[in-house]
This record gives C-alpha cells, sequence and structure tokens, in this order.
C-alpha cells in the first residue's frame, strides 16, 4: 500500500534484454504500512490485504457497475473446491454473465454462505476457511440468482509442517527477496546470495541455515532469525522492509523456524500446474475483476496461492493487474494476464470487445476461404472487430509479388491478371508466383538472414557454398525438418557440402547451443548461462547438458600454419567432423554435464559417436512445441507484417500468441503436411486474411494485431532497391557481382551498399529478427531526395524514360505506365489529368541548364512516384 | 509491462530508474495514501537519543562508521552535524533547508533511505521537530561512542519457541594447547571436554549467541569465546579454566565476531568480525589496541603467524590480507580467489599460508617481505570448503568441506591422501590438536567426533556436546501454523 514498494533497488542489475525485465523486484511490497494498520492475526491466504486494496480502488475509479436487471447466470469460481490441512483458504469469485454476454465479478455484491458450519466459515464475504473435516456446499446468491459449488475439507486434524519448497520459497519469491537486485543477483547483495526467484531450493536452504556459520536462522532462538529481523526492519536491511510482524509471510517464516526449519526433500509435493480463474472473460471497460490463482500438487491436493502469485498484463492499455491480481479493464481489446508461480505459468485472457455490437452476418457473410479464416473471424466476432473488406485485384497482385518474392509485377503480367475472369486466379497467380526464381531467391535470402550468411564469418567460397545449399534446399522445397537436420548433423568439406558452414561460424559450443534454439526454435536461452531461466522452464543444467551436444564437433583444415581464428574466416578446405568422444567443460559450473536436448533424457557421456544425432532428432520430433511452431510464426510474420507472437524470436510460455488456436492450428498443419513451408506459405497467401484490404474500417482501425486489415509494412532495403532497378530499368551493381544481380540475389550482406545498409540490411551477425529494422530515419528520407541511388537511375542513360520516349510514347501513356509498373494498376481519371497537365505545364518552362525539358520533367515525375508511400510500402 | 519496459530501456543500474519508480509509484499509488503526518505535536521537542534510534535503523547500513557512502556518517552526533562530502546535511533550527531531511522527504533527489521505503511519518516528524529544536546533541558526549550501546540496544522481534526439540550446532572447536582437552562452542555455552574420555569437565555461559570461534591462552590457562548478534554487536569472554571464573567481557564491533586468535606471546587478541573489521585487542586489559580496517567485506578467519610477527585475514571480499602486528600496517593483499574465503592457516615454519572458501579452491601462497605469491591452489572439492587447518608438523592440510566430506591432504600438492566422508551434516568447526594426534570435527547437526589423524579413524562414536532443549507440547504447531 502506500506505494512505497515501488521504489526498489535497481542497481545490480546483470541481466541484458528482456529478462533483466523480470529479473527486477516485484513492484509493490507485500502487507505493512506506515499508516497505522493494526498487524491482525490473519490467516495463511488472508483475503485482507486484497480488501483493503480493492476498498481504496473502489472509492477511487467508482467501476461501472452493471445493473443486475440484465443478469442472466451467476457462476462460483473455482467450481469444486478442495481445501487440504488446516493453514488453507480459498477465496472464492462469484462471476456474473449479462444477457449482453458480458461478465462481472459480483463478489462485492454476492452472499456467499456454507451448508455445514462444521466443515468452514465464510470470511471477509468471499474467503473460505476451513473448520473440521467434511464436506459441504458452497452457496452464492445474487438478486433472485443462485449458484453453488461442491466443498470437501480434508486433513484439517493432521499435523502440517510448513514446506521450505511449497511455503517459504514462494514467500521469499514474492516479496523480492531473490530478485535480480537483490539476493538473487549473481554475486548475491551483502553477502547473502539466493538463486533467483528460488529456482535452487536446496542451495537456498543452506544459504539460510547453515551458510557463515548460521548467520541468518536460529533454530534455538527462532524469534532471533535475521530473517525475520530484517525484512520487518527490526533491524537495518538495505532491501527495506518487506513484510510486517504477524503478516501472513511472517507466519510463514516464523512457523517454519519454530518447526526446526525443515529442509527441501525429493520427496516433497511439487507444483504440477497451476489454474487462474476466470480463465478467459469479456469484461467492460472499468471493470474490476480479482483473479483468483490454485496451484495443483504432484500428491493431488490443491491450494489457493494468489497471495503468493505473481501477475504481469500483457497489455497494460486493455487491462491493467495489481501485486495481487487484482485486474482494472482500461481499453478494447484483449490482454492475457500471466500468472506465475512456482515456475509455472498460465494466462487469464481478459478482453473488452470493442463497444459497437456488429450485426452476426459481417462475420458469416465475410470472406472465408480457408480455415485460418475462421479462427480469425471467431477471434474478431468474439472482440467485435469486424473485417476490411478483401483487397482489389490489383491491391493482391502487388501484395502477392513482394511478399512471396520480393518484386514487382510487370506492366504485362498487371494487364493480363486484371483481364482473367477465372474465378480461382488469384490461387494461380500464387501457384505461378511460387515457381518463379525469384521467390527462390526470396526465400533463400530469408534463410541466409537467419543463419547468417556472410562473408565476415566465411571465406567467399565458403559463404557461396553455404548459400549455394540454402538456395538449393529451397528450390526444392525440402522439408523444413529435413532442412534443420541437414545442418544440424552436417559434416564433409565445406565447400563439398554447404551446410558445414554452419559450424565455421558457429564454433562454440555455448554459442551453437543458443543459435540453434534461437533460429529453429525462436526461443532464447541465453539467460541461463548464469542463472536459470527466469521466463522459462530452462534450468542452467539444461543449458549447459545441451552445449555438451556439440562438444565433439572438430575443424579439419589444411592451411599451411594451422591458423585458427576464434572468429573471421578461416582458410579455405576444412572439414567439419565429429570426434567419437569429447565433453565440454563449462566456465560456471566446472564439471561437464552429460549432454542433453534441454528437456530431453541426457545421453551418457560415455556415449560413443555424433552427439548431434540426438538432438536433430529432439529437435525436430512432432512432440517439440517449439520447432514447427517458430517457423510457422517466422512465415506469418513474413506476409502479415506482425508474428502471431512477437517478437518472433522469443517463443515462451510466458509470451502468449495473439490467437493461440490459429497458431496452433497452422502449427498441427505444418506437421502433418510434412514440414512443407511452401504449402505453408500457399495456405497463408490464400487466406481472406491475407487478402483483406490494408484500408482499415472506422471499427478496426485500432486493431493491429489480431487480422481483421492487411497490415501496412515498408518494403525492406533489398525489395526496395530492386523495385526501383525494376522500374527505372536501370540495374545496380555491387561491387564484385556481375550488373544486373538483384538485391535479393546476393549471397552476403556484408557487399557493399549505401543504400541497403541505410535501410535497414542486417549485418547477420547475430540470428535475431531485429537486426533487419524497418524504421524510418532521416539518412533514409536524404537519401532519397538527394542521394545517388534514384537519382542516379533516374538519370541513366537508356533507362525506362529513355525508353518510353523513344517508343514515342505520349505523356498520358507514360504516366499510365509508370503507375501500372509502380503500383500495379491504373491512374485514377483525375491522377491522370492532373500529371498531364502538370507534365505539359513543366515541359514549356525553360529552365536554365536543361536542355531536354520533357525528360526533365518526366524524370521529376517519376522520382515523385517513386518516392511516394504508395510505393515504397507493401499495402 | 510497458511501464517496465520504458524503466529498462532506459535503466543504467542507478538513480534514473528510482527516479523513474518514484514517479510510476506517484501515479499508481500516490494519490491514494497522502501520507498521514502525525498530528499528536510533542509537549518538549525531542532530544538526540528519540532520533539516533531512527538514524540507526534506517540509515546505518549506508551511513555508519563502518561503511559511509558519500563520506557521511549518521550513527554518532558528531559526524552526522559535520556531514558528508556534500556538505552538512543538517541546519540547526531548519528543518526545511536541512539537507538530511529534505532527502527523507523526497524534495532532494535521490529519496532516502535509498531503495527502500520512506521513513513513517511519525518518524519524518521526531526528526522534523529535533532540528527544528536546534539538533541537540546527546545528553553526556558519547560522540565518538555508537548511538546505540552494544549489549544495551538489542533490537529484536517477538520471541518464537521452538516446537520441535532443538539441539545447538557446534559452531566452534578448539585444542587446549596441551591437547588434553577440548573446547566446544554452542548457542550460549562453551563445554569443555576431556578430549579421552569425551566427559564434560567444564561449562561456560556466555551472552554472546553462537560462540563462532574460541582460543587458549598460549599457557592454557586461559580460553576466550567470540561470538555475538549478528548485525548487532561482537562479544569476546574469557574465562580462567582452572577456576571456570569469566574474567572478562569485551564489547566491540558492529556485527558477530567469526574468529579470534591469541598471539604466541599471549599478550594480543585479535578478532574478525562481519564488519569488516579487524581488532587488537589487549588480552590482559580487555582495551581495543588497533582497529584494522581494509577489508570491503566480512572477516571470516584471522590467525598469527607463528612468530607472531604477522597477522593473516580471510574475508569474503575474496583476499587474505597480512598484517604487520607491531605497526598495524597492512603489508600486503592476495587476492587470487575468485570467491570469498572463510578459512586461513599459516605453516608451522611460517614462510607459506593456505586459505579456502566458496570457490571450492585451496590456496597456498609463499609469503614475502613485501609480497607473496601463489604457490598452489587446487579445485579442492564439489562443493564450498567450510574449515582448514594445518597439520603442526607442516605435512598436511585438512578441509572440510559442503559436500560432507573431510580431506587429509599432502601440503606439497594438495593431493587428497584419504577421505572421511558421508559426514551428516556441515563441519563448520574443526581443530587438530598441537600434537597432531587428533582432529575434532563439530557439525551443524549438533554433533562432534573426534578422529585418530594417523588412522582417520574416530576414537568414539559421534557425542551430542549438548542437550536438547525441551518445546512446550501441545497444539503449539497449530498456533504457529497461522490460525
Amino acid at each position: 500500500m502506500e506505494g512505497n514498494g515501488v521504489r526498489r533497488s535497481l542497481q545490480g542489475i546483470a541481466c541484458i534484454g528482456v529478462s533483466a525485465v523480470l529479473c527486477m523486484a516485484p513492484n509493490t511490497t507485500a502487507g505493512q504500512t506506515a499508516a497505522g494498520q493494526k498487524p491482525k492475526d490473519a490467516p495463511y491466504h488472508s483475503a485482507e490485504m486484497m480488501k483493503s486494496e480493492r476498498t481504496a480502488a473502489v472509492a477511487k475509479l467508482a467501476p461501472r457497475l452493471s445493473s443486475l436487471a440484465s443478469l442472466t447466470r451467476i457462476e462460483i469460481l473455482p467450481g469444486a473446491i478442495t481445501i487440504t490441512g488446516p493453514h488453507n483458504g480459498q477465496r472464492l469469485l462469484v462471476e456474473g454473465t449479462f444477457a449482453d454476454g458480458h461478465q462481472e465479478d459480483l463478489n462485492s455484491r454476492a452472499t456467499i454462505a456454507i451448508s455445514d458450519a462444521k466443515v468452514a466459515r465464510v470470511d471477509q464475504g468471499d474467503a473460505i476457511f476451513p473448520l473440521g473435516d467434511g464436506q459441504a456446499t458452497i452457496i452464492a446468491t445474487v438478486q433472485g440468482h443462485r449458484a453453488s459449488a461442491p466443498l470437501t475439507v480434508k486433513g484439517y486434524w493432521t499435523a502440517s509442517a510448513w514446506s521450505f519448497r511449497n511455503d517459504v520459497l514462494p514467500v521469499m519469491t514474492k516479496v523480492g527477496c531473490n530478485s535480480g537486485p537483490c539476493h538473487g543477483a549473481a554475486a548475491g547483495k551483502n553477502g547473502f546470495k539466493l538463486s533467483l526467484r528460488g529456482y535452487d531450493p536446496v542451495a537456498d536452504y543452506y544459504a539460510l541455515t547453515h551458510q557463515a556459520d548460521a548467520r541468518r536462522t536460529n533454530r534455538m532462538e527462532p524469534g532471533k532469525s535475521l530473517i525475520l529481523l530484517k525484512p520487518t526492519l527490526a533491524i537495518a536491511h538495505g532491501g527495506g522492509r518487506r513484510f510486517d510482524v504477524g503478516s501472513p509471510e511472517y507466519k510463514v517464516m516464523a512457523g517454519w523456524l519454530a518447526q526446526g526449519m525443515t529442509a527441501p526433500r525429493e520427496t516433497d509435493a511439487t507444483v504440477t500446474e497451476i489454474q487462474v480463474f476466470p480463465h478467459e472473460a469479456s469484461l467492460r471497460q472499468g471493470a474490476e475483476q480479482q483473479l483468483i490463482v490454485t496451484a495443483v500438487y504432484s500428491d493431488g491436493h490443491t491450494a489457493d496461492v494468489t497471495r503468493w502469485a505473481k501477475f504481469d498484463s500483457g497489455d497494460e492499455g486493455v487491462a491493467g493487474v495489481d501485486n495481487n491480481g487484482y485486474v482494472t479493464m482500461r481499453g478494447y481489446g484483449e490482454a492475457p494476464v500471466t500468472v506465475w508461480y512456482q515456475s509455472h505459468v498460465t494466462f487469464s485472457r481478459l478482453r473488452i470487445p470493442f463497444p459497437k455490437r456488429l450485426e452476426e452476418t459481417v462475420f458469416t457473410r465475410a470472406a472465408r476461404h480457408n480455415s485460418i479464416d475462421d479462427l480469425i473471424l471467431k477471434h474478431l466476432a468474439a472482440l467485435h472487430i469486424p473485417p476490411s473488406p478483401q483487397a482489389s485485384d490489383d491491391e493482391f497482385m502487388r501484395r502477392a509479388y513482394l511478399d512471396a518474392a520480393g518484386i514487382l509485377p510487370r506492366a504485362a503480367e498487371v494487364e493480363a491478371f486484371l483481364k482473367d475472369t477465372s474465378p480461382d486466379k488469384r490461387n494461380q497467380l500464387i501457384d505461378a508466383l511460387m515457381k518463379r526464381p525469384e521467390f527462390i531467391d526470396y526465400w533463400a535470402y530469408k534463410w541466409s538472414d537467419l543463419l547468417l550468411v556472410s562473408s565476415n564469418h566465411l571465406s567467399s567460397d565458403e559463404m557461396w557454398s553455404y548459400y549455394n545449399w540454402i538456395r538449393q534446399s529451397v528450390a526444392e522445397d525440402k522439408p523444413w525438418n529435413k532442412f534443420a537436420t541437414e545442418i544440424v548433423t552436417a559434416t564433409g568439406n565445406t565447400l563439398e557440402n554447404g551446410a558445414a558452414n554452419y559450424w565455421l561460424i558457429h564454433r562454440d559450443p555455448l554459442d551453437t547451443s543458443e543459435n540453434m534454439t534461437q533460429a529453429f526454435m525462436g526461443i532464447n536461452i541465453s539467460c541461463a548461462h548464469c542463472h536459470n531461466h527466469p521466463l522459462a522452464k530452462w534450468t542452467q543444467k539444461d543449458y549447459y547438458g545441451m552445449a555438451n551436444l556439440f562438444a565433439r564437433v572438430r575443424l579439419k583444415t589444411f592451411a599451411p600454419s594451422g591458423f585458427r581464428t576464434a572468429v573471421g574466416p578461416l582458410f579455405n578446405n576444412v572439414t567439419v567432423y565429429s570426434a567419437p568422444t569429447g565433453e565440454f567443460m563449462d566456465d560456471r559450473l566446472m564439471i561437464p554435464l552429460p549432454p542433453k536436448p534441454l528437456d530431453a533424457v541426457a545421453l551418457s557421456s560415455e556415449a560413443p559417436g555424433d552427439t548431434r544425432q540426438y538432438f536433430a532428432k529432439w529437435l525436430t520430433s512432432p512432440d517439440n512445441p517449439f520447432f514447427a511452431r517458430n517457423i510457422v510464426n517466422r512465415v506469418w510474420r513474413n506476409f502479415m507484417g506482425r508474428g502471431l507472437v512477437e517478437p518472433v524470436d522469443d517463443l515462451r510460455d510466458t509470451n502468449p500468441a495473439t490467437n493461440e488456436e490459429l497458431l496452433s492450428a497452422l502449427t498441427k498443419d505444418f506437421i502433418a503436411h510434412n514440414y512443407d513451408v511452401d504449402s505453408l506459405i500457399r495456405t497463408i497467401m490464400q487466406s481472406a486474411t491475407y487478402q483483406t484490404s490494408s484500408k482499415p474500417l472506422k471499427e478496426n482501425a485500432e486493431d493491429d494485431k489480431y487480422g481483421s486489415h492487411y497490415a501496412i509494412k515498408r518494403l525492406p532495403a533489398e525489395v526496395l532497391l530492386d523495385a526501383y532497378s525494376q522500374v527505372t530499368q536501370a540495374p545496380e551493381k555491387f561491387e564484385g557481382f556481375p550488373a544486373g544481380m538483384r538485391g535479393m540475389q546476393l549471397p552476403d550482406t556484408a557487399v557493399k551498399s549505401y543504400f541497403l545498409t541505410a535501410f535497414g540490411r542486417p549485418v547477420r551477425a547475430q540470428t535475431r529478427e531485429s537486426e533487419r529494422t524497418s524504421v524510418p530515419t532521416i539518412t533514409q528520407a536524404l537519401h532519397i531526395i538527394n542521394g545517388e541511388t534514384l537519382n542516379n537511375k533516374l538519370r541513366a542513360p537508356d533507362n525506362a524514360i529513355d525508353m518510353l520516349l523513344r517508343l514515342g510514347f505520349t505523356d498520358g501513356q507514360i504516366v499510365d505506365y509508370l503507375y501500372v509498373t509502380s503500383f500495379s494498376r491504373h491512374p485514377s481519371g483525375p491522377e491522370s489529368t492532373a500529371l498531364t497537365q502538370g507534365l505539359a505545364d513543366a515541359e514549356r518552362e525553360k529552365v536554365a541548364g536543361v536542355d531536354d525539358t520533357r525528360r526533365a520533367a518526366l524524370v521529376d515525375m517519376a522520382w515523385a512516384l517513386l518516392t511516394s508511400k504508395e510505393f515504397m510500402f507493401n499495402h | 509491462m510497458k511501464i517496465r519496459q520504458v524503466i529498462h530501456g532506459i535503466c543504467a543500474p542507478g538513480l534514473t530508474c528510482v527516479a523513474v519508480l518514484t514517479i510510476a509509484a506517484g501515479l499508481a499509488y500516490g494519490s491514494l495514501f497522502a501520507p498521514r503526518v502525525l498530528a499528536a505535536a510533542h509537549a518538549s521537542p525531542p532530544d538526540y537519543s528519540e532520533v539516533a534510534p531512527i538514524f540507526a535503523r534506517n540509515c546505518g547500513s549506508c551511513h555508519s562508521s563502518v561503511q559511509h557512502k558519500s563520506g557521511l556518517v549518521i550513527d554518532n552526533y558528531s559526524a552526522l552535524m559535520k556531514g558528508g562530502r556534500h556538505g552538512a546535511v543538517v541546519v540547526a533550527h531548519d528543518a526545511k533547508d536541512s539537507k538530511l531531511m529534505r532527502m527523507l522527504e523526497g524534495e532532494l533527489d535521490p529519496q532516502m533511505p535509498l531503495d527502500a521505503d520512506p521513513l513513517a511519518a511519525a518518524e519524518l516528524a521526531k526528526i522534523r521537530a529535533w532540528i527544528e529544536a536546534g539538533a541537540p546533541g546527546p545528553a553526556s558526549d558519547t560522540s565518538a561512542a555508537p548511538s546505540i550501546e552494544p549489549g544495551t540496544g538489542l533490537r529484536t522481534g517477538p520471541e518464537i519457541k521452538p516446537e520441535v526439540n532443538v539441539i545447538s550446532p557446534v559452531t566452534s572447536v578448539r585444542f587446549s594447547p596441551d591437547g588434553t582437552m577440548l573446547a566446544v562452542g554452542g548457542n550460549k555455552e562453551v563445554r569443555l571436554i576431556d578430549s579421552v574420555s569425551g566427559k564434560v569437565v567444564a561449562r561456560f555461559v556466555t551472552d554472546a549467541g553462537a560462540v563462532r570461534s574460541l582460543a587458549f591462552s598460549p599457557d592454557g590457562q586461559l580460553l576466550a569465546a567470540a561470538g555475538g548478534a549478528p548485525q548487532i554487536e561482537g562479544e569476546i569472554d574469557i574465562w580462567n579454566v582452572a577456576s571456570r571464573q569469566k574474567i572478562r567481557t569485551i564489547r566491540g564491533h558492529r556485527d558477530c565476531i567469526y574468529s579470534i586468535a591469541w598471539s604466541p606471546d599471549g599478550k594480543l587478541i585479535a578478532s574478525g568480525s562481519y564488519d569488516r573489521m579487524i581488532k587488537l585487542w589487549d588480552a590482559g586489559t580487555g582495551k581495543e589496541l588497533r582497529n584494522l580496517q581494509d577489508h570491503i567485506d566480512a572477516v571470516f578467519a584471522v590467525a598469527f603467524s607463528p612468530d607472531g610477527r604477522l597477522l593473516a585475514s580471510a574475508s569474503q571480499d575474496r583476499t587474505v590480507k597480512i598484517w604487520d602486528v607491531a605497526t598495524g600496517k597492512r603489508l600486503y593483499t592476495l587476492s587470487d580467489a575468485s570467491d570469498g574465503l572463510n578459512s586461513v592457516a599459516f605453516s608451522r615454519s611460517g614462510d607459506r599460508i593456505a586459505a579456502g572458501g566458496y570457490d571450492k579452491t585451496i590456496y597456498v601462497w609463499k609469503l614475502g617481505e613485501d609480497d607473496g605469491h601463489l604457490s598452489q591452489s587446487l579445485i579442492a572439492d564439489e562443493d564450498s570448503l567450510l574449515a582448514l587447518v594445518w597439520s603442526p608438523d607442516g605435512k598436511a592440510i585438512i578441509t572440510s568441506s559442503s559436500d560432507g566430506s573431510i580431506r587429509f591432504r599432502d601440503a606439497a600438492t594438495l593431493e587428497a591422501i584419504s577421505v572421511i566422508d558421508r559426514q551428516p551434516d556441515w563441519v563448520e568447526a574443526l581443530d587438530i590438536s598441537i600434537d597432531g594426534k587428533w582432529l575434532a570435527a563439530g557439525r551443524y547437526d549438533g554433533s562432534l567426533s573426534i578422529y585418530d589423524t594417523q588412522s582417520r579413524k574416530p576414537i568414539r562414536a559421534p557425542m551430542m556436546v549438548f542437550e536438547s532443549l525441551p518445546h512446550s507440547a501441545g497444539d503449539q504447531a497449530k498456533e504457529a501454523g497461522g490460525r
């Protein structure tokens, strides 16, 4: 309360990237306050704290409460309750559904009773506390509506001890003891180090009980233990007050101390699953909703762990959530609220449908080409977002060419397509497009980005060998699992087997292991280098175990001096092979761990042979939830401008997809089609979703992620440059490559090009989608206006303008031709008139030093077209 | 999430973040909870004794004579009035202009206490009133003394009774110089047992909490036991072994003492504390002779060289420092370790020194006049080393480790000669008799074993030195269980 807890030490953040966000301390303190709150003899899972927060919040925000007249039914959540042991309580939710389909947290207006007063009592309106073993029924009533839920209390009379693993650690995690800036830092804090967010209960137990001569706990006089005195500020504590004497947190810690500090045991029940209530809800703006979290343990018992869980909103603009799981709904849309408890993650999907109720026909009549559309429309209907109408043929054509092959359609192709009357002409176009060599160039380039093909790491011959292998794989539509396997297990001479060059770029087992998971699984495991991954289930041992799979890879080089550097090109003629044995000794754990793909069974360290085979099998298995999902998400992003999961290289349980049902279905379909990337591309391009207009409707303008309309995107650097070359017919000349070679055909991003660099070409130093940027910069603007690239093309002799002049086209014809080649459409009447008139005026003007004023005027017009948004964006 | 990303985006560790977070806090909660100002006026303005505990509690961890960020020391009156590197912090009669007040109230960034909750309104009011009253000093001139007198200002929480039988860990062991007796330290108590029979021959009671270190005077007539309350004070008690009388209690340090050593000439006692200090005491009078201040983290072990000329100290700061006992000057620092060190021992000849700790490695340095150099190091165990002793004949180094082993090592190569493994709990108390015959190992679980160093076999079954503390039974478990 007081908001004081938000001030936290942020010093000592050792993490980089997104992980640091989670390494931070929780942003609210538990319990406490200086405002004179009486510490109450609160039970373990107290409702009081949430209550008081709620009261304050209600007073301030005065949420919109719906009239109960339109209430259609109420429900108790969780639907069935079992309370085990004397310590546990359970909070309830009474959730109402109203006539218009929205839900509301009705706790404040509900009456809750229990059929048998010997079994349990209701405290503070909505918290149930056990009184004795037995069964009863919980009954909730709200103005004539009634709901019931069965209640079972067991083990009430069984002596129950506080568990280090399941009681003490969750308290320490929630109040932030083991957070990144505090004692969870790699170096600890003031001599006291805990594992980050409690990933290592055994080490933490020893740190608390044994270390520094049992400094922190006192089993003879538990009240003198530093772990009570410091967080309550009886003694100065750099981390400030974490909880109060008498708080539920204090009781857990004190109880555990008094009971002799039981150590974590192998046999402890562990959390197997967490559930959040409500799991999903449509709420109204301003609504407030308490979330309830239940942990399910390996011994079958369940407990309300709401107080110890952590909450995080996926979209603060839609839903805000506080430290107690109390949600305030803000703006339209959908927000997954992430719930964490003991390394388990789940989501509550909360949404505020857009206010306008739409006719059902908006969705039933919307274009549907395949199952993508069914799942997109289903989601849009729930959110009250109408889809935009379908794009016109010319829009679709330009879009498809650019997205799938990185080129613009030629004038003749445009004319033919627009005239074509066959009903499936769009599908025909897609098929034809996918047979073109430019399609192969485009996707070879894309995978070369992913696999870091570059002469910065490889000699020219090696780079070509690597690139050609990738291009050949695309050409033959090699199934993605086969593609990955060939890289992962590559052996042999790098000039003969292009895939083997991967192993020249990744020579260190740790780097290899990080890159493999990034490129082929879209996950970032580098956090686990120093500590267990805070956002995913990967542990430090998983990390080093996996690295050991790559410890046997050897490079044989025939260089005169056996010269070998850590980075940079080797000499040509390198052979990659796997030694029969060998282990990787890491720099931190100092013991080689048995080779093991992240969550698979470990191989024996003595197992002979190429351990990469084992990895490849695990990687490409249909049971690997990340492998297919990663590539599906990356391909989706290519076409839709946004991954279903963003960022695309950060797949994890804690980063939900905007449309999980769709991503799962596409992934399944991709696996069923034998990892066929072309088939996936075709499915996406054929969908009505891909073919919607980019023009938003008033009602869907705010949507940028649910697929209601095509998301416009700036042409990638290489595509833009190629488009300039294509329209002006003034080909680019790259140093060391033949004239006329397109940017998209380059095997290498180290090729010098001011234009490509300015427009965000990646350097291919790291496998990271964000290496390529489409951020607008002043450099880009200046280069387009005054720079040489475009202006030289327009000035070049024998370019498109000269050709049109030689053909004797009129100004009107030239305008039309340039429109078709640039925008794949004819100019509108007014556009044509205005431009023709403007050209006529300009051509009459006498400009000093300009002999051919007509050509000059045409160049200016072409420049205007080529620098327009309509040209530079795919839409 | 967005706010967090913003923070993360601009967040090089440090003050910027705190500032941003404060803003976030203000937005989120500020308006909801206006601080309640204490209305009740003081009948008379508070004197220093009322504000000093507030300073000690809230500011002590960064602005004490032990650690003084920005050169500011708040835990004694004269230093507080002098201010820090950035000038005075208290302007008498003018709370509004006092930097101390402004930073505590958040008017001046960064708000203090840094990274912790602001002071309660009542505390702020008290400090304000004290400054307005002219910031009067303490009644008697104790400006050099800490504001909380050691031993009198124990800040503690509610008493909690163990609900199960508990037995004190063995926190220290030390053989008497003639080897006939072994002193064993535990919670608030030292027992002297007969080395051969294991019989308890004497019990010494102390207020020093866990007795973390023991030392006999070289003639064996006196026994010193050191401990204290973590983060409050250190304490050394000295008994006459023959008469069983406590002859002196020395209090000092701002945290408990982890290690003491008696100088070979019997005149000095050295103590190392978690407060980062090493102190040299006159063993005869109990007077503090020197405060050796150079470690930047807890001092876990101290040892005198056989000739008494040098003192070695091992610290959590990963170093061993060598001090000249006569002048109190630090001669040099041995900084090869990669993690904290918790034990240190001189070789018999005094020309080498061994240390070990959390990086699982044993280090042996050869000592010179102006510097020492690493002569051996070995990653010794699978887990942190807990204790290390050098055999009196100089040939063996014996270590205990949290991997549950005691290892005898060749001092020349550090290779293990033999292992006594499967210790039932951590051995943090380890000592070897001066004739080198016996090794005593005390454990966290309260058990003690004495081993024959030749056969590596225990001479008796493990014994529990202390009795288990009876607990009040009944359904108290349920009580503390939170109901």
